[in-house]
């Protein structure tokens, strides 16, 4: 299969919008995004509250102190250095033993065997891993520039940025986000690791950005000017409205406190969890919901912002959680956004635009900013603009050759149309720069994971937020490369830019068919019929069927689509797991799934052994 | 004579099999598993060795460990998954048999076996003590029997009371209930047997079962649940005529054979 002649022709056309752009650009200067002035802008700190707050920390870290066993801690690093000494050691001694071409591939290709990088009991890998020498000294300049990124961020804002890291606990995990840079660019190289880097480095830009704004925002760090300006919005709601009030920020509130460190450091939700249930929430509830309203029962979300979007997408967990924030700050108004469910009646669209109209005017009402359609086209040409390049994508993975897969890129998909939405126009030279990459690596039929390209795959149904580099183990281990998932396939048809009446439907239709709700809702046939659809498209294999145990909806479809896939003759492999909590599944339980259809079905040996059987329960 | 054994080291029983050149089962055990899994592997180990007069399994051709603790079975040549030698079991007993449900002691099993022994498709459940041999056991206890006793006693009912709680936990407090308002013992019985048998279908559907199945595990030796199966299925329950509980250890010691005799 190759890329068809209709697609060659959109890259071409793009590449020429992109020169002329590039021109434009440097004929007027560089445009900054977003307003700086935002970045800069402290007033009203309360210094008292932050020095008793100060005064806590100290306490909890003397206590801390007082109360640690120091003989057990001093023991437990002699242990570490001693191994770390004789892993060294090891690897020195397996290196003199290798012939030089088998030396020389190791130095070229990188390390072929990754599950010796886990340790017990470790949060991160005993070190980064040997990617090849090329290879490597990319990822070292890439991790370099992350810090960068992050230390300059953080330095514009220091003092409302501290005094938030020393308030919140979950703005710690986001020191890890090398880390996590790290964990999902395992096993990748050449042209696939240079887009993945790409692609992640504009999410954490975009979180560290945000960060510093969640940090000057918050009543606690005081600055009443700026939350006169911000617009909440809950997670799962997409930010496409706000393209409209470009005078406004729109924040999704609990995505940096609750459902993106969640990926980071799969152990950050499980306070939350534990306070909510001890508020009396059952057990047995979706970790979304209950994760985001332990938060508030803990103090975990800033307290800030003028009003607040909620909404029951993609489910009634939204719902739930926008009860608690309502109990939480009720001096926060809250605007709910109820889209109808059977959203494929075309004559359910005109509710909808109803609905989004009562939002546009509640955000004019609260914040006295009026919505304007230039801004509002003007992010729409960039989102439309994104989304070929998405399509693009689409096409060279539907190939022999798929160039984009794994977390980073599923990440990035997600992020894009979620959360940016073609509001920041740095985005779009990211996706110029991938897509020139994913296409000369593609014209080389390059192959995207060197070794590791066994079975086509797809995801279906929503992952564990605690294994989000899930995909990257199964190519790691396996050989399963996964094309494309679920929460991806979302709109795509081009939106109106040029009628009003119209593009308020094309809105609708966008965030009727926002992540995960495009086949969680408005019927059978979007779940069911739309996979086997989607499976053919794309050739795939093996269908990772995702199961969230805290969630009956997909389990109600659970036998029809083990009768179908029997029927159709594909592999399909059910994971469990409980979204953010990896108490009650564990990433080792998800990989045995795996492991067991791979050797007693498919009768397969993995391509990497020592990735079978590792632990990492305590590992981010 | 050349040897091959298999080590089925499960949650509740571990099973051993010797097999000779031919596939011909010489030599087995069935003992209750300890707490400690390589124990207990070496215990089955040494009394079925003793049955065909040799002292070590170092002197066998080849040993294979499987089920819950086969990662503990440290002188085997290598371990396979339970569903694996399950399948093999059930295919050298009988090749006609297309789908097995293995009910072991703490899970359940559904499993579609290939033309030629191989696993074609599994569900299992092994997240809940539902249906399994646990849940029979805490079953038998609140009737103050024996396992057979209780089957038994299930086979007499002439009505059945649906048991509506699937978790041990909750059933067990459903049949003390049922037992203190003095409902007949035997329809109880025969309601938890039915309960045991609904679990069974989702995971016998989910494996692909369509006209006759088989039962493995030590819970195949249940009549009534066989009786039970058949009612709720509608598939015919196929009797092996080697004991269901060894499929494990007879399928682990035939790979044994298979892989030594390549070797």
């Amino acid at each position: 299969m190759v890329l068809s002649t209709e697609l060659l022709g959109i890259r071409n056309a793009l590449a020429e919008k992109r020169e002329i752009k590039a021109k434009k650009a440097a004929a007027n200067g560089k445009a900054k995004f977003p307003n700086p002035a935002f970045f800069r802008a402290k007033d009203n700190i309360d210094w008292k509250a932050q020095g008793k707050n100060l005064m806590e920390v100290v306490g909890i870290c003397t206590e801390m102190f007082k109360e640690a066993d120091h003989k057990a801690f001093w023991k437990l690093q002699a242990e570490r250095c001693k191994d770390d000494l004789n892993r060294c050691i090891l690897e020195f001694k397996q290196a003199t033993q290798m012939s030089p071409e088998e030396l020389k591939d190791v130095f070229l290709n990188g390390e072929k065997t990754l599950g010796k990088l886990y340790r017990k009991g470790d949060m991160a890998t005993v070190r980064r891993e040997w990617k090849g020498a090329v290879d490597t000294a990319y990822d070292f300049k890439e991790w370099l520039k992350m810090w960068g990124m992050l230390l300059m961020t953080f330095s514009k804002d220091l003092v409302p940025a501290l005094n938030s890291a020393l308030y919140y606990r979950w703005m710690i995990s986001y020191f890890c986000c090398v880390g996590f840079m790290d964990k999902n660019t395992f096993g990748q190289k050449g042209s696939a690791l240079r887009m993945s880097h790409l692609m992640i480095y504009d999410i954490f830009r975009y979180v560290a950005e945000n960060l510093v704004f969640l940090a000057k925002c918050d009543k606690k760090n005081g600055n009443s000017v700026l939350n006169k300006k911000v617009v909440l919005f809950d997670e799962m709601t997409m930010g496409q409205i706000m393209a409209g009030f470009p005078d406004l920020v729109g924040i999704p509130y609990q995505l940096m406190p609750v459902f993106l460190v969640s990926e980071i450091d799969q152990l950050t939700c499980i306070p939350y969890i534990d306070a909510v249930e001890s508020f009396g929430l059952p057990a047995d509830t979706c970790p979304v919901p209950s994760s985001e309203c332990g938060a508030l029962v803990i103090d975990a979300l800033p307290h800030m912002g003028s009003c607040f979007i909620s909404s029951s997408m993609p489910c009634d967990g939204s719902v739930m959680a926008s009860e608690y924030m309502s109990r939480r700050f009720p001096d926060l108004p809250v605007y709910h956004l109820t889209f109808p469910v059977r959203y494929e009646y075309e004559e359910t669209t005109q509710d909808a635009v109803e609905d989004i109209k009562g939002c546009i005017k509640f955000v004019e009402e609260i914040t006295g900013a009026k919505w304007n359609w230039d801004a509002y086209f003007k992010q729409m040409k960039r989102f439309n603009e994104e989304t070929a390049y998405e399509l693009q994508k689409w096409e060279v993975n539907k190939t022999d050759y798929p160039q984009i897969i794994g977390p980073c890129y599923e990440l990035f998909r997600k992020w894009n149309y979620e959360m940016d939405g073609g509001a920041d126009p740095r985005t779009m030279r990211t996706f110029e720069k991938v897509n020139d990459i994913m296409m000369k690596a593609y014209e080389r039929r390059e192959e995207a994971w060197r070794g590791k390209m066994k079975y086509r795959g797809i995801v279906w149904s929503c992952p564990a937020h605690y294994y989000a580099n899930f995909s990257n183990w199964l190519a790691n281990c396996w050989g399963i490369d996964i094309l494309v998932e679920m929460e991806s396939l979302n709109f795509t048809k081009v939106l109106e830019t040029e009628d009003k009446e119209e593009a308020l439907m094309d809105l609708a239709r966008l965030y009727e068919r926002m992540v995960m709700r495009r086949h969680t809702n408005g019927g059978y046939h979007n779940v069911v019929d739309e996979l086997w659809r989607q499976v053919e498209d794309w050739r795939a294999e093996i269908i990772i069927m995702y199961q969230n145990v805290a969630c009956k909806n997909m389990a109600t479809l659970q036998g029809i689509l083990d009768d179908q896939c029997r029927d159709k003759n594909y592999h399909m492999i059910w994971i469990e797991h409980d979204l953010m909590d990896p108490r009650t599944v564990s990433r080792k339980n998800m990989r045995g799934k795996v492991n067991e259809y791979m050797r007693t079905v498919m009768r397969a040996e993995p391509i990497d052994p020592t990735l079978e059987e590792f632990d990492d329960e305590t590992a981010m | 004579m050349k040897y091959y054994g298999g080590c089925d080291v499960g949650s509740t029983y571990t099973k051993a099999v010797i097999l000779d050149e031919n596939g011909k089962m010489v030599a087995d055990t069935t003992i209750k598993s300890k707490i400690n899994s390589e124990a207990s592997a070496k215990l089955a180990m040494d009394e079925v060795l003793g049955k065909v007069g040799l002292k070590s399994s170092k002197e066998l051709a080849y040993l294979i460990g499987t089920g819950y603790g086969r990662n503990k079975v440290p002188f085997a040549d290598e371990n396979i998954s339970e569903i694996s030698c399950h399948a093999m079991g059930v295919h050298v007993t009988d090749p006609s048999v297309k789908a097995i449900i293995d009910i072991g002691g703490q899970d359940v099993k559904g499993i579609a076996v290939d033309t030629d022994g191989t696993v074609k498709n599994f569900a299992m459940n092994d997240k809940c003590a539902a249906g399994t041999g646990r849940f029979y056991e805490a079953m038998a206890r609140s009737f103050e029997m024996t396992l057979p006793e209780f089957s038994k006693l299930s086979l007499t009912a002439k009505n059945v009371i649906p048991i509506t709680a699937q978790c041990t936990v909750f059933a067990e407090s459903e049949v003390i209930t049922l037992v203190g308002e003095n409902k007949p013992m035997d329809e109880i019985a025969a309601g938890i047997q039915m309960a045991v048998a609904k679990r069974c279908f989702v995971m016998a559907k989910k494996a692909g079962a369509t006209d006759s199945i088989t039962l493995t595990g030590g819970c195949a030796k249940n009549d009534g649940l066989k009786d039970a199966i058949e009612h709720v299925l509608k598939l015919k329950v196929i009797n092996l005529k080697t004991d269901p509980q060894l499929m494990g250890a007879l399928g682990a010691a035939e790979f044994a054979r298979q892989k030594g005799q390549a070797k």
